[in-house]
Order: structure tokens, then sequence, then C-alpha cells
């Protein structure tokens, strides 16, 4: 009897033990092993980078690692995600004497696409949002000359900022498309746009007594991602050549190409720099506008001088308005006036810039303003390690490939046409290094990456999709939609944060704004709307997945 | 004086009975028309606060007229509670709440406005230097809102301090707290509580009465050692066991995407450094997966699976509602039905759902139910975005010293080449390879990792045998199923005991031995179990409410086993009591420390409160039962006077533990809420409800000036009704009145 009972508490014991255990898998080695899709190495063999964490689009590409790049790639990072200052010596000094923001990360949290901004003020202190004030005369989409084209809303003393963002207010609007907001299933979304005021009272030239000559407007422009873009740079000119002569010739889209770029199988207009360059033509490749040529001088390259107007070597002056408004009005600004001789006793110590001391105060401050012999404030040294790593950052794999409903996704994608725009891959050129400035000479200086089949997801062509409060002259470049996905889990963003203005609050959002009438995306929303539940969060998946 | 003796037990129950009813009312009133016209009308209506002034005044005279001050200890224990009064209306009448709102920037501040919107003035300035926002690590969640404030006394002197959530700033009996924080950061809020004397009087009135609780069972001659030697109570010997354990699995349907079992398994091998110390990253594992979800697998999943599944295949586990959420308030703003949220249901196109909750944090109102949430939530990211992934050792060349990195951190400058490609690449060359699916590969690489943490971090690794024993120890801590085993055989064996009275026949001995083998297993097993603790950690297991629970439970486990021949209920009752002690640990285990949040849940003080409350209700559910039985008893067997009287006798044998318990626990929470909200009491409908059951209960202790308690049949059909108090106050109150004990 005892035995028994022995026993059957023992039983309940291993019973309690091995209800761990119950759940059996396969053993080692039972799995096949996928052959994985080239679509998953989403930036070809040289630019992959496969984990999916907070710092998935901060990664070295593989070419940085071929290379030992990592001293290079380590300091161009510092110098990107940390804030520059408004000292004149040290590390990250030369910050002012007006500027955008103080650290690059301010606009790309996690290195990516800036976040949506709330509703108020436009607060450009916040680290994520990275929306720029796009401010011009809406009769000729022109920038306005009496700001730079990228407003400063900050300045270092004596100087004033020349614009007041705290008198800058964003208003998100609801917006109810031709269909309700509804698709022909029942199912609902919501859209949003922003809305800016700018009062006039916010410019500085202003509250000085310049007039501002016609109507403005001001919309927000958001930055994209920088990881990738130096894959996107060696794809070849005569390949994106074809792509716009191939989209010529279908002529599919009912708005056809930018004629301003492209016109009869030949450019129209390409990217040249004449003024650290020699004028040499390049493709335009990079921004919504399409205002830049190849990546070494392109938006980062600019940015990195621009936003903090810290001088380079081969940018001695500083970034202002191009009307000189700026420098006009602050020099007979008497309160700029006080300060500025302490202000330039500062720049200046050693008194080396004659013009700056010489002649009357208006004078001296017009002479330091726009001066284009400032002293470097970024060693050339500092410059190429930020390119190296500008050039150098991976692109995370694309996730879920092998999940059914991602192949949906994809195959639908691809059928409802989406994907003539949304072009899926490309094959990398040789890709030499070339540099309209001049500055980058050869190909030993930066990681390269010829021959990759990549997969951005874009056809580097501008469309235009006449959305609500559409972008500066309507035309846009499809962005890349690679690692957008990985935006809420990179950026602690809420919300997707798609498209220029960060106005879709997911992908479905930012479809239903492909949609508008006149929109050359119209043929692919039409199909997508008529699609079923299932097959529309396919897609969603699809493009959270790439 | 005859007369007098007459009158004032009327009054004192009476008007008890009255306060009884009105509390009642208050809270029913509070659920229907708001707290603001409770208060107004009946818990700070002049003419309440007069009834439990004459009450307790009636009270003490009828103490004194009965000569009760002469028993010392039963008068301090009365005593106690008019000091408790006492300082509840010196708070009343002098204590004061408010808030203030400091700029950074802006000219000190003199003065608060108090709740009532009044505003009172400051013996000092107060000004706001800097505010803060710490966030979770590798997120941009905020974690801790951290006001550094300046204080310029009128006497001149000047102070700085803190004021975060996690840390109260104290300065001339004035506290204050974190409270909110204005939108573009600048700015904080901080609640103002000013109540010195009140504090002061209401503590000597807990002191008091925990020091004669205390006392009163250390007292020979007490009416609850009378009853302990009660004839009755050496007649019947009792006992027990059938137990069966189905532990049913949860159904598969859509699973998730993660590791295999074996991947997995060497997924749980690496060490990561966690918790301040370095363990396998199944420990975390384990953690994670308690923590989001309450048990140790999910779905079939072992932990390991679950974490890994969260980190390399996100996507699919951000849909799984496995995400435990308490709270009917945080259930309303995630907008899900049942227990579970999925990541997903944490964020719409509005946005964050909980920030609307978490930016608003007032005093009271589910705030803790929300941070929990917020921290689970948070949890998730630090995981995803691989913030908590601290597994990369690097010894730091200068101060020798080994450092631990995730490879989301900010690298060292100086660190090597290979090392920072290694640390920065490594688990992404995993990723490539779980991708493809190449199972052995992967191994391959997570043993590389594993290889690579034991060369550079050599000294400071724990021992081979040290991670093996944490490895069992976490595959083998089964306080749920144990605790659910012992409250079944606890439960079993008190209706055999029942059974066994009524028929009047003795149980097999076989029973008993099942009983006391079973017993002695479970000791075993949590010796085992409170060692490999002790080993692994490397203290002694008595550090934080998980440990002490499962001592509670092993002294327990043992008592009734030494007890069991003097007192025959030794065996149900402590099987019980192991039950409820180790459910009271797997709780403590459902917020393991992961992350640094959440002082106001973590405090010991909420775990003794709640177990010490958990204990009182179980003894006074067995009342209850008592009463059942005895009830039965009367009305199947003519003749069982006897067993009714004895079944009252066991029954108030557990009344006084329960009710000290009782009372214990509530003003344990008291002390909690003061430390953590600046005020003791709040009229919360949970706190209203446990004093209702606490008056309820203790005119059980009164039968001397109750007469018509003493008898039996009535004091069980008194017991029966009376715990539908704690049904209300345990059930009722969180699904009916709500109030900010929703999570307990």
């Amino acid at each position: 009897m005892k035995k028994i009972l022995l026993l059957s508490s023992f039983m309940v014991c291993i019973a309690l033990v091995s209800c761990n255990d119950t759940h059996l898998e396969p053993g080692i080695g039972d799995e096949p092993v996928n052959e994985l899709p080239d679509y998953y190495y989403t930036g070809g063999e040289l630019g992959t980078t496969h984990l999916a964490t907070y710092n998935a689009l901060e990664q070295p590409t593989e070419a940085i690692n071929n290379l030992g790049m990592y001293n290079s790639f380590k300091n161009g990072e510092a110098l990107f995600e940390k804030v520059f200052m408004t000292n004149h010596e040290g590390v990250r000094h030369g910050l002012g004497p007006v500027y955008i923001r103080t650290s690059c990360m301010h606009c790309h949290p996690g290195y990516g696409h800036g976040k949506r901004i709330e509703a108020g003020t436009f607060n450009t202190n916040d680290i994520g949002n990275g929306c720029l004030l796009v401010v011009y005369t809406p009769d000729d989409d022109k920038y306005v000359s009496w700001l730079a084209g990228m407003p400063q809303s900050h300045a270092v003393e004596p100087f004033k900022a020349p614009v007041d963002e705290s008198q800058v207010m964003v208003q998100w609007i609801d917006y109810v498309d031709e269909w309700g907001n509804k698709f022909p299933d029942g199912e609902t979304y919501e859209l949003q746009y922003p809305q800016v005021t700018m009062p006039e009272s916010a410019v500085y030239v202003v509250s000085q007594g310049y007039k501002i000559p016609k109507d403005y407007v001001v919309k927000l422009e958001s930055t994209i991602g920088i990881y990738g873009t130096g894959l996107l740079d060696a794809i070849s000119d005569e390949d994106l050549k074809a792509e716009y002569a191939k989209q010529e010739r279908d002529g599919l889209l009912p708005n056809g190409i930018n004629e301003a770029f492209f016109k009869g199988g030949e450019w129209v207009s390409q990217y040249s720099n004449s003024l650290q360059g020699d004028g040499t033509p390049y493709p335009r490749r990079y921004t919504y506008a399409l205002s830049r040529g190849p990546l070494q001088d392109a938006a980062g390259a600019n940015a990195i001088w621009n936003i903090t107007n810290v001088t380079r070597s081969d940018r001695r002056y500083h970034y202002l308005d191009a009307a000189g408004t700026y420098a006009k009005y602050s020099s007979k600004d008497p309160e700029v006036q006080a300060g500025f001789d302490d202000y330039i006793s500062k720049v200046d110590p050693d008194k080396k810039h004659p013009a700056w001391w010489e002649g009357t105060i208006e004078e001296r401050i017009y002479a330091y303003l726009t001066s284009k012999e400032l002293d470097v404030e970024m060693d050339d040294e500092d410059y190429v390690d930020l390119m190296v790593w500008h050039r150098g950052l991976a692109v995370p794999a694309a996730r879920n490939v092998n999940d059914e409903d991602f192949l949906m996704g994809k195959h639908l994608f691809e059928e409802i046409g989406c994907a003539y725009c949304h072009r899926p891959s490309w094959t990398t050129g040789s890709d030499e290094i070339r540099d309209p400035a001049k500055f980058f000479t050869d190909n030993s200086q930066l990681p390269r990456y010829p021959n990759q089949k990549i997969w951005p997801y874009t056809d580097m062509v501008q469309h235009k999709l006449f959305m609500e409060s559409d972008i500066r002259t309507g035309w846009c470049r499809t962005t890349p939609l690679w690692g957008r996905g990985l935006h809420q889990k990179c950026t602690g963003s809420p919300t997707a944060d798609r498209l220029h203005d960060c106005r879709a609050r997911n992908v479905i959002e930012a479809i239903m704004w492909h949609g508008n009438a006149r929109s050359d995306a119209r043929f692919s929303i039409e199909k997508f709307r008529n699609l079923s539940k299932e097959e529309r969060d396919a897609i969603v998946k699809f493009v959270d997945s790439i | 004086m005859n007369k007098m003796k007459k009158i004032l037990p009327y009054l004192s129950f009476g008007i008890s009975v009255f306060i009884i009813i009105l509390l009642m009312l208050a809270t029913i009133i509070e659920k229907v028309n708001g707290s603001d016209i409770a208060l107004e009308y009946i818990y700070n209506s002049p003419y309440v606060i007069a009834l439990w002034a004459i009450m307790a005044l009636s009270s003490l005279l009828y103490l004194l007229v009965r000569g009760i001050h002469r028993r010392i200890v039963t008068f301090m224990l009365h005593l106690s509670f008019l000091f408790i009064l006492a300082g509840a209306l010196v708070t009343h009448l002098s204590g004061k709440q408010g808030r203030v709102h400091l700029r950074q920037g802006d000219t000190a501040i003199k003065e608060y406005q108090c709740s009532d919107g009044s505003i009172e003035k400051f013996p000092f300035s107060l000004s706001l230097q800097d505010f803060s926002l710490q966030y979770y690590p590798g997120t941009f969640a905020p974690m801790d809102y951290i006001s550094n404030i300046v204080i310029e006394d009128n006497d001149g002197s000047r102070h700085e301090g803190i004021v975060s959530i996690n840390h109260i700033y104290r300065y001339r009996n004035y506290r204050l707290y974190q409270s909110g924080y204005d939108a573009d950061g600048k700015g904080a809020f901080l609640s103002v509580a000013y109540d010195p004397y009140g504090i002061a009087v209401t503590y000597i009135g807990y002191i008091m009465l925990l020091v004669s609780i205390l006392l009163f069972f250390f007292q020979k001659g007490s009416a609850f050692y009378a009853l302990l030697l009660h004839p009755l109570m050496r007649r019947f010997t009792v006992l027990v066991l059938w137990v069966i354990t189905g532990v049913g699995q949860l159904n598969a349907a859509e699973a998730p995407k993660t590791l295999s079992h074996d991947v997995a398994e060497a997924w749980g091998n690496i060490h990561i450094y966690y918790n301040d110390r370095i363990c396998p990253l199944q420990t975390l594992a384990k953690d994670f997966t308690v923590k989001l979800y309450g048990k140790a697998t999910y779905k079939g999943f072992t932990a390991e699976q679950v974490l890994a599944g969260w980190f390399f295949y996100y996507d699919d586990w951000k849909l799984q509602p496995m995400i435990k959420i308490k709270g009917n308030n945080v259930r309303q703003y995630l907008g899900i039905e049942g227990e579970y949220a999925s990541l997903n249901d944490f964020v719409s196109v509005e946005g964050y759902k909980l920030d609307a909750a978490l930016q608003n944090n007032d005093l009271h109102e589910g705030r803790a139910n929300v941070e929990a949430a917020n921290e689970k939530f948070n949890l998730v990211s630090m995981l995803a975005t691989g913030a908590i992934m601290k597994i990369y050792p690097y010894r730091n060349p200068s101060s020798n010293n080994v450092e631990w990195y995730s490879m989301t951190d900010d690298l060292p400058r100086d660190m090597p080449h290979e090392q920072w490609l290694f640390v920065r690449n490594s688990l992404s060359y995993v990723a490539e390879q779980i991708a493809i699916g190449d199972d052995l590969a992967t191994i391959e690489f997570l043993e590389k990792i594993r290889r690579y943490q034991l060369k550079v971090g050599s000294d400071v690794m724990p021992s081979h045998s040290r991670f093996v024993v944490e490895k069992i120890y976490n595959n083998t801590a089964f306080a749920r199923p144990l605790a659910m085993l012992f409250l079944a055989i606890g439960l079993i064996s008190f209706f055999i005991f029942c059974r066994a009275l009524m028929s009047r026949k003795f149980l097999p001995r076989p029973l008993l031995s099942i009983l006391n083998i079973t017993m002695i297993l479970a000791l075993i097993y949590l010796t085992l179990h409170i060692a490999m603790r002790g080993y692994v950690s490397g203290h002694i297991p008595l550090s934080n409410g998980y440990e002490t629970m499962f001592f509670m439970a092993w002294c327990c486990l043992l008592l009734s086993l030494l007890l069991q021949r003097k007192f025959s209920m030794a065996l149900p009752m402590g099987s019980l009591l192991v039950g409820f002690t180790l459910l009271v640990a797997m709780m403590g285990e459902a917020t393991p420390r992961i992350t640094n949040l959440m002082p106001v849940l973590q405090s010991p003080l909420l775990s003794l409160h709640v177990v010490v409350i958990m204990i009182a209700y179980a003894l006074l559910a067995f009342i209850m039962l008592n009463g059942v039985t005895a009830i039965i008893l009367r009305y199947t067997t003519g003749n069982a006077q006897e067993e009714i009287e004895y079944l009252q006798c066991v029954s108030r044998i557990m009344l006084y533990p329960a009710i000290f318990l009782l009372a214990i626990g509530v003003f344990v929470g008291a002390v909690w809420a003061n430390i953590s909200w600046g005020r003791y009491w709040g009229w919360d409908p949970k706190e209203v409800w446990a004093l209702i059951t606490l008056l309820i209960y203790s005119f059980l202790l009164h039968t001397q000036s109750l007469p018509a308690l003493r008898n039996p049949i009535l004091f069980h059909i008194y017991a029966i009704l009376a715990f539908l108090s704690v049904l209300i106050t345990y059930f009722g109150v969180n699904f009916i009145l709500g109030g900010m004990h929703s999570y307990a």
C-alpha cells in the first residue's frame, strides 16, 4: 500500500514537471533550408543588414566592412548624431550665425524619415521633427527670395532668427475624398493634411522694415531616410535615362514626364555645380524636387553645411536668403550692432579679416555676413568621414519574405500597377564616384556598390498625385519604399508618418492619398479600392515588409 | 452607572451600524453622482464627522465603564483606533493638498493652489531649475519625469532637490510629488501635500495597533487562548486528499513564427547582462514572457521562443493578443474586450493610445494600471529595438572593468575594430541565417556569440554550474500549479473534514499518508527551489516579495507538518496558506523588475498589503464555509449542537488573525498610499469597502457586548452574510464601483 501511495505522489510530481515539455518540435535539420529570394537582400549583397532593431537604419554596409573604413564611419556617425556648438573651436564648432537645427539627428530620427509633427507651434527643438518650412509664391511656385530656401529659425546672439517659429502654426485638417473615405466593402479610413500659417510678423526682415513683394504660402516637407542613398547613387546614368525614356514612350501616366527635366528622349535640365565644380551636367536623382545630382554633392553634402552654417573648405560663406535681405537688415539693426563687437572678437580674435573690423558698424556686419572667406570650421577629414558614413549606410533586409500574405501582396502590388512607379529593383552600374563639386576625385575615398541588384521600390522619376494642399510644384520624386516599414520601430513614432509631409498615419492612408482623379496613380488606386480587405491588407503587409 | 452601561453599547454599536450603512450608500452615490458629491455630502460632511466622533467617544466611555482599561492590551487596541480617527480629523482640519505649476526660468513661486481652489502660501519659494524626461532605453517613450527644483527658504537658506516619479521631495513637512508636465517639456506640475500633525497622530495609531495585536497573541488568558484550549477543540481529527491536475494547453491555432525548439535553446544559452547581473538569456525570456503574458509559456512556446519571436518575427508577434492588461480603464483606452491586448492595440492613427492618460497624471484614477500597461508596451519596444539586449561584454582598457553593450548602444570610441564589427553585426548574421532557415548555421553563430562572451568576460561570467543551476531553476519554477494544487488540497481537505464531522468517522490513514507525502515532497521541492535561487543570485533569497512569499510557504509547510498532531486543522489550513502565499508570490513574479519604473507598484509595502489582506480573506472564507457547514448540519442532522459549537469555536479562532490581518492590511495600504500619493486615505471605494468589512466583522469579536452573536447558529448566519462584504470588496468594487484599486 505504502509503495502505491509513494508511486502515485511521484506521478503527480512528474506530471507537474513534464507539462513544460509536452510541446514537441521537429529536430535539427528537419526544416528545409530556404533559398532566400533576391528581394530579401534589399540592398544587394553589399548593402543589406539583417536585423530589424532600433538601429536597423544605422548599420554599415558590407562595403564599409570590406574596406575597413570603420574609423571614418564611426566618426561620420558621431558628426551626424551629435549636436553642433556655437563655440568657435573644439569639436563640432561653428554653429550659426543663423541655423536650422543643431544636429542632423533632429530631423532624421533613427536615421530615417522625419516624424509627424503635432498640431500647434512649429518646434524645431523637437527631436524627430524633420520638417522644413517651404515658403514660396503660389503664382510661379518659386521659393521666396527673402528667406533662405531652407528657412532658419535660430540665431546666435546678437543676430536674430530669420523666422520666429513660435508664430508659425501647424494645424491638421480632416479631408474627405471623393469616395467618402470608404472602400466599396465598407471599410473606412481617415485622411488629414497639414496647414501651416506664418504671419508676416514672424519674419525678421519684415520687422525691420522690409516689404514682402507678393503673396506667399507655407508648406511642410519632411526629411526622408539616409540609408541606402549610396546604393541609389550607384545606379548608372544610362539606366536612369532609360527609365525616363521608357516611361515617356509608354505614355501610360496622365501627367507624363516633367518636361522641365526630360523631353523627347533627352535630358532638358540636369544638375550641375559651377560654383565649386566645373559645371559638368549629371542626371538628377535626389530630393522630392529632384534638385540634386550625384550623392557627393547632394542633399547630405549640402545639409551638413546649410542646416548648421558650419563652413568647410569649399564653402566658406554663409547660407542666407537669396535676395540678401537678412544681411542688409541685420547690419542696420541697432541691437545687432550693439552686440557685434563682442561677437566678432570671438569669431576673429586675431583680426585676420580687416573688412570685419574697418568701416562703419553697418559695413562691418554686412561684410561679415556676406563674406566668401570665412574661416573653415569643419575640416576636410571630418567631411570625408561624414560622406563615408553617408554612403556607407546599409538597407535593412525585407521581412516576412516567405509569408503567404507577403507573396500575395507582392503579386498584387505588381498586378495593380504600383510597381510601375515604385519600380522594385535596379542593378547598379560600375559606381564610379562622381562629384559635381569636385571635392571627391577618386574611387578609393568612399565605399562603392558596383553591380548590385537592389530593391528600393522607386523609379527615381517625378510624378504628380494632386494631393489636397499638395507639395510645391506638384511634382514629387517617387520615394523609395525600402525600410519604411521600420519607421515606428526606429523612431518610436506611434504612427507610420508616410508621404512628404508625414500626413499619412498608416499605409492605407498613404495609398489613398494617391487617389485624386488627376493623379498618376489613379488607375492603381481604383483597382486597389476594389480589392477585398484581405488583399488590401496583404499589400499593406508587403509595403511594410520591404 | 448601570443605565449608562446599558445605553453606551447601543450608542457605540448602533452608530457603527449607521456609519456602515452610510458608507455603503456613499460608494453607490459616488458611482452615480461622482466623487465630489459623495465627498461633500457624506465623507467630509460635518454631520458624518460628528457621528464618527460620537461613536468614538461613546466607545471610549463604554470601555472605561466596563473596566477594559485594566486589560492593557485590549484597551490599547481600542485606543489605537481612536488615535487613527483623531488623526483623520486632524488631517481633515489642518492637512493641505494642492498643486503647483512651475516653468523653467520663471520667477520663484511662493504659493500653491489647494484642491478646493483656495490659495495657500509656502513658507519658502520654489522654482524649477530644469525639467527633463528620461526615456526607456532605445525608445522615445518617457520613463520618468524629473524636475530639478530649487527652494529658497525665508531664512535665506537655499536647497536643491529632485522630484521624479521615483522620488518625492520633502522639505519642512511639505512633500512634493511629480504630477504632470507641459507639452513643450519646459514646465512641470507638482502635487503638494502638507499634513504633519494628522500623519503623526495617525501613524501613532497604526503603531499602537500593530503593537497591541502582537501583544494580544502572546497574552495568556485572552479570549483567543481560551478558544484554543476549548474542550471541543481536542475532539476531532481530520483529513484528506484528492488532486487532479489538468494542465490544459491553449490551442495553438494561429501560431506566430519563431525559432525552433533547438535554436531557441541555443538562443537561451547566450549570456545577458540583465537586472545588474549576468544570467542566461533564458532568464530574461522567462521574466519577459511572465511580465507580458502572466505565464512563462505562450501557446505552447517556451519563453525563449517567445523572446526570439518578438525579436526576430516582430511583425507576427505584434498581432498576438498576449499582453495582459489590468484595469478596465486601460482596457477602455486600448479598446479591447478581454484581458489581453496585442501590441497593435496600443496605437491608432491618433497615436499612442495611453498618451493622454499618461500626461494627465493627477493623483488617482487607475494611474498605476496605465503605467503598468505603458511599461509592458515599452518593454516590448526595448526588446524589439534591441536596447535591452546587453549581450556583448567589453573590457574597458582604462579601468579593466567589463562593460556590457547591446548592438544598438553607442559603443566606446576606443573599442577595437574587430570587436566593434562583431558587436554591430553578429546578431545581424544570425538574423540572416534565421531568414534562410538554416538551423545548424544559426546555432553555430549563436555559439560564436557565446564563445565571444566567455572569452572577453571570462572572469566576470557566472560559473558553469551556476549557469546550469539557473537554467534548471528557470525550468522548474512551478509557483502556479503548486499554488493551485495546495488550494485544491486545502479546500478538499476542508470538505472531507466536514464530512468526517457529520458522520463522526475518522478518515482512513492512507489518505492522511498521501497528504503528508505530498506536503513532504512539496517541502523538498521548495527547499531546493529556494536553495537554487540563493545559489544563483548569490544572496539570501529573502530580498523581495517573491522570495519572502516562497519562504513563507516553506514555513507554512513545515509548521503544518509539525503541528498536525497538536492541531488537526493544521494540514488543511496550512495547505490553504501555502496555496495563497504561492499565489501571491506569483503575482509578484508577474511584475519582475525588467525596467526601472513603477516604484508605486514595486514597493514591498504593496506586496505586504496584498498578502496580508489575501490571508485575511482566506480565513474569512473559511469562517463562511464553517457557517455553511453548520447550517447544513443543523438542517440535515437533528443532533449536531456540539459540532455546530465546535465550528463556531474554530471560526472564532480564525476570526482573530483574520480581522487583525485585515486591519493591518488596510493600514499598510494606507501607509503605502501616503508614501506614493501623499495621502493615506482617499475614500476610494475599495478602501471604503475594506473598512466596511472590517467594521462588520469586528462585531463578531464583541460577543460579550452583543450577546445575540454568542448563539452559534446566529453567529454562523452572521458570518455567512458578512462574507458578502468581502465579496463586494474583492470583486464588486472592481467590476461595479471602480476607482484606483481596479488593478488589485
